[in-house]
């Protein structure tokens, strides 16, 4: 936009010679006359950039400060005038261009959504869509308000959506729902139990009564600290057990893939074809259908007549590349991938500041297929909290009745 | 010994004022080593391509390679080049 208005305007490159081309640069800057690009050739010689209106000001000032000032270029401004008045022609496309850029810009030629993490685009531009606001939509009458009303209770991931329009690009601000954190009373009666198989190291228990200790094994869900507790005056109370249990787990993950894969080799030959795209209309220059003829990649680059920020237009031109390939059989080398995949794979299943001990890889090939097989000893905190369920509560409390019972059982 | 031009600056001192509500106080800002912007700078001196000295209340000596004015106004000017150091005088 600002070369735009530069050319519009008209710049002029100019030399200034002189004993000290400095005091013309001061003397501009203080009458307020713009210049850009200074760069000094030599002692004595100076090049910069300004307005061409403000030339004949810059020489009246240069006799004042002992210099010469000289045009070396100049661009834009009445030279591009002068042109416009010999090809009149080209005035009308102007202003036709102008007009049509005035007139597309009262419309919606391009949406895009941010801030949306889980909601999928497609989903908010459809409920944007039954809602009247979609390519071509008039946006001087969107109301914000409105499509907040009708959007917001067809979505409610979301909790607010805003339009915004600049030069024909609609963007879509969203705000997802924050999903309310599941708190965890005090006195909800809980147990600490396993979340994984493994023999525990290292056990702190700062609430609630351990059932296993240092060295025992526990299956997943086994309970570790139970929420049921002695009582110092007598009989059990219920608890929100609270501890930590380190402990060493062992994984074993594996993956799949196959032995051989096609491998494309570029073959070298490549065509393009082109097509045009007006608002949702389609004119292809080719004759032959959509689909790429088989033994070829599709490259497809869409070109909008568009100017960012400045301007776009409903059209776009469609360049498609067919680059033919050979395909052959050849031995796959997925088996790093697999690898890695499973490393990652064992990192998201690990508790959060485990650690991996040891960690094996077996590699095995049969009918057709290689099996990576990821063996991993691991240590972890295994501590889980699962409150109390109904039954337990009612046998403790039953407990605390019936204590010779309870003692007796 | 006191001088008449250094009382506002003094005054604003005592006062706990920020220096850039003083007039003709030169405001320097490098960005990293390779632009400079100066505020209410008193004019160009010299111009080099290893050395731009500007003028006013105190003189500002800014010296590196291939220095360059990208733009200057009645109060502002931007440099550009490799900065190397910045002077006072």
């Amino acid at each position: 936009m600002e070369k735009l208005y530069e050319v519009l305007r008209g710049t002029a490159r100019v030399e200034i010679v002189g004993a000290q081309p400095e005091k013309l640069l001061t003397a501009l800057a203080f009458r307020g006359v713009e210049f850009w690009n200074c760069t000094p050739v030599d002692g004595c010689t100076m090049r910069l950039t300004m307005y061409a209106g403000n030339y004949p000001q810059a020489e009246g000032l240069a006799r004042r400060c002992g210099c010469q000032v000289r045009a070396v270029t100049d661009r834009g401004g009445k030279k591009l005038w002068r042109m416009v008045k010999r090809r009149r022609w080209l005035a009308a496309l102007a202003a036709a261009f102008a007009v049509l850029i005035g007139w597309s810009s009262l419309y919606i030629w391009d949406i895009g959504v941010e801030g949306n993490d889980t909601v999928p685009d497609g989903v908010i531009l459809r409920a944007l869509e039954e809602n009247g606001v979609g390519v071509g939509t008039y946006w001087p009458a969107i109301s914000n308000d409105y499509l907040r009303a009708c959007v917001l209770p067809e979505l409610p991931e979301l909790s607010w959506l805003s339009v915004n329009v600049q030069s024909s690009r609609a963007v879509v601000k969203v705000r997802e729902r924050v999903e309310k954190p599941r708190l965890w009373g005090e006195n909800i009666p809980t147990n600490i139990v396993a979340a994984k198989t493994g023999m525990i190291t290292k056990l702190s228990v700062l609430q609630g009564k351990p059932v296993a200790g240092v060295g025992s094994a526990v299956v997943e869900g086994e309970v570790i600290v139970s929420g049921a507790m002695d009582s110092l005056a007598g009989g059990t109370r219920k608890v929100h057990a609270l501890a930590d249990a380190e402990a060493h787990t062992l994984y074993e993950l594996t993956a799949v893939c196959p032995d051989t894969a096609t491998k494309k080799t570029q073959a070298g030959g490549k065509h393009s074809r082109f097509a045009l795209i007006i608002g949702e209309n389609r004119i292809n220059f080719y004759r032959s259908g959509r689909n790429a003829p088989s033994d070829c990649d599709k490259i497809s680059k869409t070109i909008p007549l568009s100017i960012k920020d400045v301007f776009t237009l409903p059209v776009a031109l469609v360049k498609e590349t067919f680059v033919h390939y050979t395909s052959a059989a050849g031995e796959t080398s997925d088996q790093e991938r697999l690898k890695a995949d499973l490393l990652a794979e064992l990192k998201d299943r690990m508790a959060p500041n485990g650690q991996i001990l040891s960690r094996t890889y077996a590699v095995n090939r049969a009918n057709g297929l290689v099996t990576v097989t990821l063996r991993a000893e691991c240590l972890e905190n295994i501590a889980a909290e699962v409150p109390m369920t109904q039954a337990e509560k009612d046998a403790v409390d039953f407990a605390n009745l019936n204590p010779k019972e309870g003692k007796n059982e | 010994m006191w001088k008449l031009s250094a009382i506002p600056e003094e005054v604003a001192d005592k006062l706990d004022l920020p220096g850039e509500v003083l007039p003709g106080v030169p405001r320097l800002t490098i960005t990293g080593r390779s632009r400079a912007l100066i505020e209410n700078h008193g004019g160009l001196v010299k111009y080099s391509e290893d050395c731009i000295e500007l003028g006013g209340k105190s003189k500002i000596i800014i010296r590196g390679d291939g220095l360059r004015l990208v733009a200057m106004t009645r109060t502002d000017m931007v440099i550009a080049g490799r900065i190397l150091s910045a002077e006072y005088e």
